[in-house]
């Protein structure tokens, strides 16, 4: 045999296997067969323990969840909480305590009995700050919790917490199986989930692609759908094409530049919502001129905000009218953003400001953690530059942006940062809380996400009336109240509200797009 | 080593080949170094200004390259990118060049423990290839024009300094090299009166050639969002983000390609021509 | 013979230890450590502490690079923040797919670049020649990543032939392949040649012509075999290319690689990912160094390694 044939032997041998294995995998999945709903995501699975860390990434490892796990309550389209595991609940009147009344004859997927004891041991997993770091505010004012019979779960409160019906629907109120946890050990789960939700685990490869198939013995009845499968696609356009040829029947995060052609494609069908989720530069309220209420007040009329929405976001977006976004529990609306670079000006010089003499500040941003965001930064930084505001564009890497912006005093070096708030509990007051009560200790880092440092206490005295009293009237005051306060204050340059885009063939139903980022494809079939 | 490019060459070129790609590169980079000095000059309009209301526009009388995702106008920003991209790309040629030099003439000079140590590091470091390597050093020291040129100058440097240890090796053997040490010359006069410029042509023309490997990495870098902060024009960068644009706007990613293989192709005329004229039976 | 390998396969481990150490170096000299990133977006001053104790953060650097070190000889590549845990399966379950795109590419050069090659040279100063060797030219000059790009935007956009995304089958190769392989097609075509050129010179050609042998079949018993060393001898030089250039290539195409997964691992500063995957290329690069060394002996019977 000729040297050379032996050599081209050797490569198409060494090519066949991988290509061949690769595709082989490849058709035995991608065959969209009847009952098989394939869900390209923008971000990666990496786990699936709603403690540890919780579901990482974000948001996919939520949406995966969702299929795989119930949750005692949950939440429908419109971000309303109803029962799922719980069939029942009901919070005591001083909100110190709430008594649950459990579905019965609810199983896990490897078939053990979700009672009582079951539930009171997710809890306490979660109360377990070592075991469960993450989303603390969610589950720090929980003080303990009994199961005085199979089907009663009672939680009982540190303190007053009107906001724990939202703890138990969020994400990681997911009830995992005891049984699962002793098998696979208490870490063992983010790669083994094993719930009570109407899909169980196929296979996982985690941070590529997730199989889920159809529990018989869910206690709603088996979904229509019969296997799901999540593939993580990180391009935006590589998303979109997947679609458009077929090989996914769902993906999130289009980008808004190409809506207009998939509306004209017949085949796909685009789903928004309302987002819950206001973008916009958060103020380092340290730093001395922006310490100054009408620098802050020019700073935000400089910004085009209407412009931006429209031209950036193809009219996918709104500018904010209040520090909460419109569907947010709670939410009221207090003034429009005006657009006058004359008064920006004049603002501006008053506090020594000109172009001559600009007022130098260090703008922070990421690539791909919120919508646009490179372009918004370049055109914010263009807008202020127009009233004698220099500020520079330093883009920092996603992995790194979050521990940049919640620095401790003397290490924060942003001046504005660009950041947006999801309250994936739908609860107005948890985004307040989140983002603005004072931190116990301005010199260290955040409590959680006031990374500006804003303090008012009148802000913090209407959150905790808020958190405190069952009267819902009286909390919607409260809460009515505390933005008008902060809007007043000025404490971010506020930008936008985006709309959740995702988009699905046509013959997919059942998809909902949850204001919280969330595509949640439990009930969908195709 | 994966830089350096092997080539046996014929044994006569023939000239007007030569002189053509030297011609060519020549006139390349002299368009391009006009470019980049004449550069603001030369721009309809500012590369930062933003018009709002165009956005992804395709190529018309107003814009004629189109304008970008924020409007702004994407021949003006090529233009001011040239000079970003020529600064980067010779900063770090000449930066490697000299650590390069250096080490190699030290290395291949001296011999013994300290050639065998700078060897030892040279052949390690050349086992990464040079574009993870650039990556790593970006990521360490953070991303920017000089982050770039530390990145890629770290990258370029031991395939060169193995290329000038490996010519000083065969020069320390010469003839002159030992009358000259008899007759007591200094170790340091020595290297650079006498070794130095008989290695020259070599290095000239890995430098040339390298320079042209400096804007693809570079403008790699900058694709893959470690190059310079936004709103800096460098190519890479720009087609970096026309990326998420590519299915509705793609003439966004054609202009900045385009000029980076135009550069590239100026530097390896240069270099080509250079070999060729140099030393035609060269084998690198 | 035997033991040449074995000597090779020996350094293997040797160099990577070297260029771990590297790494180490280059990373711990960052302020800042994975703490924070471990310990997530929420975390306290007190729980990223922890966290700081519990992944021996604050432990002496050498003690650190003992512990490391020792953590690698039994596989355990330290503690990722990606995988939350030891990434080395997560990194093996992705090599299949940067192999796949390197074989294709391997092969692909030595099907068009070889011939092409054989081909100007054959034709040398003739138009084929020109048009070849300006095509070659034209290669060596464009970024793979544009190329990348210009077939996503015509063969995926425009035409709809092929998917511009991922590993879905044997179609989702092509362009992934065509983008990385192009320069090596562009080098390996202009070795080749030169090299064919300088052969068709030689006296035992002109002898074989002399004698009457027609022009192919001296090109192809005596010629090419002798075209094929400087061949191997690039694509030897260029595994570094490959390996790079695969980083590039893969986040274009979202191939989900080894170099995709590298970036990731970057972009979140996972330095325990970068680093498992930086040695697996280092093992890669002298792996095909190695395998063209051997490759050497059976084309050319007179290089011997005694």
């Amino acid at each position: 045999m000729k040297r050379r044939d032996f050599l081209t032997m050797i490569g198409a041998g060494a090519v066949a296997p991988a290509v061949l294995g690769t595709s082989i995998r490849a058709l035995a999945q991608s065959s969209t067969g009847a009952g098989t709903l394939t869900f390209g995501q923008s971000t990666s699975i990496v786990t699936l323990d709603p403690a540890y860390g919780a579901f990482t990434g974000y948001p996919s490892g939520y949406e995966a969840a969702l299929c795989l796990y119930d949750r005692l309550l949950d939440f429908d389209a419109q971000m309303k909480i109803v029962p799922q595991l719980a069939e029942s609940y009901e919070m005591a009147g001083d909100l110190m305590s709430c008594k649950l009344t459990l579905r019965k004859n609810v199983t896990f997927h490897d078939g053990t009995t979700c009672d009582a004891a079951a539930v009171k041991g997710n809890i306490e997993r979660m109360m377990d700050k070592t075991r469960n770091p993450a989303n603390r505010p969610l589950w720090d004012p929980i003080a303990g919790v009994d199961a005085p019979d199979a089907a009663t779960v009672i939680i009982r409160l540190r303190a007053p917490f009107s906001q724990l019906p939202n703890t138990l629907a969020h994400g990681s109120g997911a009830i995992v199986s005891p049984a699962a946890i002793e098998k696979h050990g208490d870490k063992g789960i983010a790669q083994n989930p094993v719930g009570a939700g109407p899909f169980k685990l196929k296979s996982f490869s985690p941070g590529q692609e997730l199989t889920l198939e159809a529990f018989d013995g869910y206690w709603g009845g088996p979904p229509k759908t019969k296997t799901l499968i999540f593939k993580f696609i990180a391009e935006p356009s590589t998303r979109v094409s997947a679609l458009r040829t077929g090989s996914v029947d769902v993906i999130d995060a289009v980008p808004v530049a190409l809506v207009e052609q998939l509306r004209r494609d017949a085949n796909l069908q685009i789903i928004t919502s309302p987002g819950l989720r206001p973008i916009g530069f958060a103020i380092n309220l340290d730093r001395e001129p922006l310490k100054n209420l009408k620098v802050r007040q020019a700073l935000n009329l400089a910004v085009p905000v209407e412009t931006i929405a429209q031209k950036v976001f193809f009219g996918l977006a709104k500018a904010p009218d209040s520090p909460l976004a419109f569907n947010t529990t709670g939410y009221r609306s207090v003034s429009k953003l005006v657009y006058d670079q004359v008064k920006a000006k004049e603002l501006l010089s008053e506090a020594g400001f000109t172009t001559a003499n600009p007022l130098k500040l260090n703008l922070f941003v990421s690539d791909g953690l919120f919508p646009g965001d490179v372009s918004v930064a370049e055109i914010v930084a263009s807008a202020l530059k127009q009233v004698g505001v220099d500020a520079t564009i330093t883009k920092i890497e996603r992995g790194a942006y979050w521990d940049a912006l919640r620095q401790d005093r003397a290490n924060a070096k942003w001046d504005i940062a660009m950041f947006g708030f999801n309250p994936s509990n739908a609860s107005g007051l948890y985004h307040l809380a989140s983002l603005f009560k004072s931190n116990a200790d301005d010199a260290g880092r955040p409590d959680v996400w006031n990374i500006g440092r804003y303090r008012n206490p009148e802000v913090d005295r209407l959150l905790d009336e808020a958190d405190k009293t069952p009267d819902p009237k009286r909390q919607a005051d409260a809460l009515g109240k505390a933005q008008e306060l902060i809007w007043a204050d000025t404490p971010y340059i506020w930008l936008q509200i985006n709309e959740n885009v995702s988009a699905a063939r046509r013959s997919v139903a059942g998809v909902e797009v949850w204001p919280i980022v969330f595509t949640n494809v439990r009930r969908s079939t195709v | 080593m994966s830089e350096l490019v092997l080539d046996a060459a014929p044994a006569q070129p023939r000239r007007a080949r030569r002189n053509l790609f030297l011609i060519l590169g020549v006139a390349v980079l002299g368009f391009l170094a006009a470019v980049a000095t004449l550069g603001p000059l030369l721009t309809p309009y500012d590369p930062n200004e933003q018009d709002l209301l165009a956005l992804l526009e395709g190529p018309s009388a107003a814009h004629w390259f189109g304008t970008d995702q924020v409007g702004r106008d994407i021949l003006s920003r090529l233009i001011i990118g040239t000079r970003l991209t020529l600064l980067i790309a010779i900063t770090s040629v000449a930066a490697s060049g000299v650590l390069g030099i250096a080490l190699g003439l030290v290395a291949g000079y001296f011999g013994g423990l300290v050639d065998r140590v700078a060897t030892a590091l040279i052949d390690l470091l050349l086992t990464i290839p040079s574009i993870v390597l650039a990556i790593a050093v970006v990521s360490v020291v953070g991303a920017s024009a000089t982050g770039l040129t530390v990145a890629i100058t770290a990258s370029f440097v031991p395939p060169l300094a193995r290329l000038v240890r490996g010519r000083v090796l065969e020069l320390r053997e010469e003839d002159y090299v030992s009358a000259a040490r008899t007759i007591g010359m200094s170790t340091s006069r020595l290297l650079l009166r006498h070794v130095l410029p008989n290695a020259v042509s070599v290095i000239i023309i890995e430098l040339s050639l390298l320079a042209g490997q400096a804007v693809l990495v570079g403008s790699a870098l900058g694709f893959l969002g470690l190059g310079v902060q936004p709103p800096d024009p460098e190519w890479g960068s720009m087609l970096g983000s026309s990326r998420e644009f590519l299915e509705v706007a793609p003439h966004l990613a054609m202009a900045p390609g385009l000029a980076i293989t135009v550069a590239v192709f100026g530097f390896n005329m240069l270099g080509d021509g250079l070999r060729d004229r140099f030393d035609p039976n060269l084998v690198l | 013979m035997l033991r040449f390998i074995a000597f090779r396969l020996a350094l293997i481990p040797v160099v990577a230890f070297g260029v771990i150490t590297i790494l180490f170096v280059i990373f711990k000299s960052v302020p800042g450590d994975e703490a924070t990133m471990v310990a997530g977006a929420t975390a306290t001053q007190a729980e990223i502490d922890q966290i700081r104790v519990q992944l021996g953060l604050d432990r002496p650097l050498l003690t650190q690079y003992v512990v490391h070190m020792g953590r690698l000889v039994t596989g355990d590549l330290g503690y990722s923040s990606t995988f939350r845990g030891n990434p080395l399966p997560h990194i093996l379950d992705r090599v299949p797919a940067t192999l796949a795109l390197m074989a294709a590419s391997i092969l692909l050069t030595v099907l068009i670049g070889i011939p092409a090659g054989v081909a100007a040279a054959a034709n040398q100063g003739r138009w084929p020649d020109f048009v070849i060797s300006s095509v070659v030219i034209g290669l060596l000059a464009i970024p793979n990543f544009w190329l990348g790009m210009v077939l996503i935007a015509i063969l995926s956009v425009e035409l709809n032939w092929l998917p511009s995304f991922g590993a879905t089958g044997p179609l989702s190769l092509i362009m992934p392949t065509i983008a990385l392989a192009a320069r090596l097609i562009a080098l390996v075509a202009r070795m080749t040649r030169g090299v064919v050129i300088e052969e068709m010179r030689k006296d035992y050609v002109r002898t074989a012509r002399a004698k009457g042998l027609s022009a192919n079949a001296t090109l192809s018993r005596h010629v090419l075999r002798n075209a094929l060393i400087p061949t191997v001898t690039v694509i030897g030089l260029q595994a570094g290319y490959l390996l790079g250039g695969s980083v590039v290539v893969e986040r274009l195409f979202a191939w989900p690689g080894i170099g995709d997964l590298l970036l990731a691992g970057i972009n979140v500063r996972d330095y325990t990912l970068v680093q498992g995957i930086a040695v697996l290329f280092v093992a890669g690069f002298l792996l095909i160094n190695l395998i063209v060394e051997i490759l050497y002996v059976f084309i050319n019977p007179k290089m011997r390694y005694v």
